[in-house]
């Protein structure tokens, strides 16, 4: 989201910024590292249930102003608690000689292909990887993880939204519950005729089998779409698409 | 006066709101509509992270090799340039079939 971290998988370490993206199937070796200031990224675990690893290791934080980090409350790594929580939750804690991240300098513009299986371990560059634009929801589809990568347990896909004309919008359900994290702009959605509006930093939840629309309050808006199996719209608004070259919608 | 009061308040009400939880410190317990404010939701702090949870809504879902259905988490982090980290390397053993594996790990 912002800053800039290292990110290994299977030994290899790579320089991640914003907008960039880090797929890693299960079985694979990862970490990472924060090496820039006021460094933010999203993290999509699944299957469910991962979170109460997380909150195993740590302490409840709620401090009296929502700001994004305590510097004022520095914490050592808590190495005993973190080494019971890994048996219980299936992780395989691993000593390695840390590397510097390689091929720096070309990976952001590798073509951005996605592999054709849900055992490889991919980057994605900001705005790279395939694109689809669906003109009647003014929305350019960028998938960055499709059923295809993930055997159909999820998809993650950015979406890009002009304002459109008029008051209609196009209708979505889905089978599947999904996660909207805004990015850029305001983002409307309408569930059963009642609205929230989002924006960057805000997170909207929709359960499976909600009829909404979705469109930009603003000339432009971004945000990420996460959907937990392949029934998500952002594999609806690719199938009724066609393939674009950006992850911008057209100007006309 | 009152009535129009009254009919601009009920214009302004939450009724916009309505059909969305707004979580505070605590996310549903079910999987309804909800909405979460930049920075508000339940957050941990893991020695250099702050991690916020966003969902978790498959509720059957566990994380464990075990796992019988299928949902996602998202988790936030922040945090400084911090030379101690990473001091984890992991390799998950989370099985994709729902069938508890065990796993040789190559590097032993």
């Amino acid at each position: 989201m912002t800053g800039q971290m290292t990110v290994w998988v299977d030994g290899v370490g790579k320089d991640v910024g914003a907008g960039d993206f880090a797929m890693v199937p299960a079985y694979h070796n990862h970490s990472y590292q924060f090496v820039g200031q006021e460094t933010e990224f999203l993290g999509l675990v699944q299957p469910a249930g991962f979170d109460d690893f997380f909150a195993n290791v740590s302490t409840p934080w709620n401090p009296a102003y929502n700001v994004p980090f305590p510097p004022d409350q520095p914490l050592a790594f808590p190495a005993a608690k973190f080494g019971m929580a890994t048996a219980a939750y299936d992780i395989n804690q691993i000593q390695s000689n840390w590397s510097a991240p390689t091929g720096n300098h070309t990976w952001h513009e590798s073509n951005g292909t996605l592999p054709n299986n849900a055992n490889t371990p991919y980057f994605l560059a900001n705005g790279e990887g395939p694109h689809y634009w669906h003109e009647g929801a003014g929305a350019v589809v960028s998938p960055l993880a499709t059923p295809v990568q993930t055997a159909g347990n999820f998809t993650i896909a950015q979406i890009s939204l002009r304002k459109t004309n008029g008051t209609s919008h196009s209708t979505f359900t889905s089978a599947n519950h999904q996660f909207l994290y805004g990015m850029v702009g305001e983002v409307t959605v309408c569930l059963g005729g009642h609205e929230v509006r989002f924006i960057a930093g805000d997170s909207v939840f929709i359960p499976a089998g909600k009829a909404v629309t979705i469109s930009s309050g603003v000339n432009y808006s971004k945000f990420l779409l996460c959907a937990a199996g392949s029934q998500g719209i952002d594999t609806q608004l690719i199938k009724a698409g066609k393939a674009w070259g950006y992850s911008t919608p057209p100007a006309h | 006066m009152i009535s129009q009061t009254l009919l601009l308040a009920a214009a302004l009400a939450p009724a916009a709101l309505a059909k969305f939880t707004v979580v505070g410190d605590s996310l549903p317990a079910s999987p309804v509509p909800y909405i979460v404010r930049h920075l508000d939701g339940p957050k941990v702090l893991l020695a250099d992270d702050v991690f916020r949870f966003l969902t978790n809504q498959n509720t059957t879902g566990t994380g464990q090799a075990n796992e019988t259905a299928y949902g996602f988490s998202m988790l936030l982090s922040n945090g400084k340039p911090n030379d101690a980290v990473p001091a984890h390397y992991v390799r998950s053993h989370l099985s994709a079939d729902n069938v508890p594996l065990l796993l040789v790990d190559p590097s032993r």
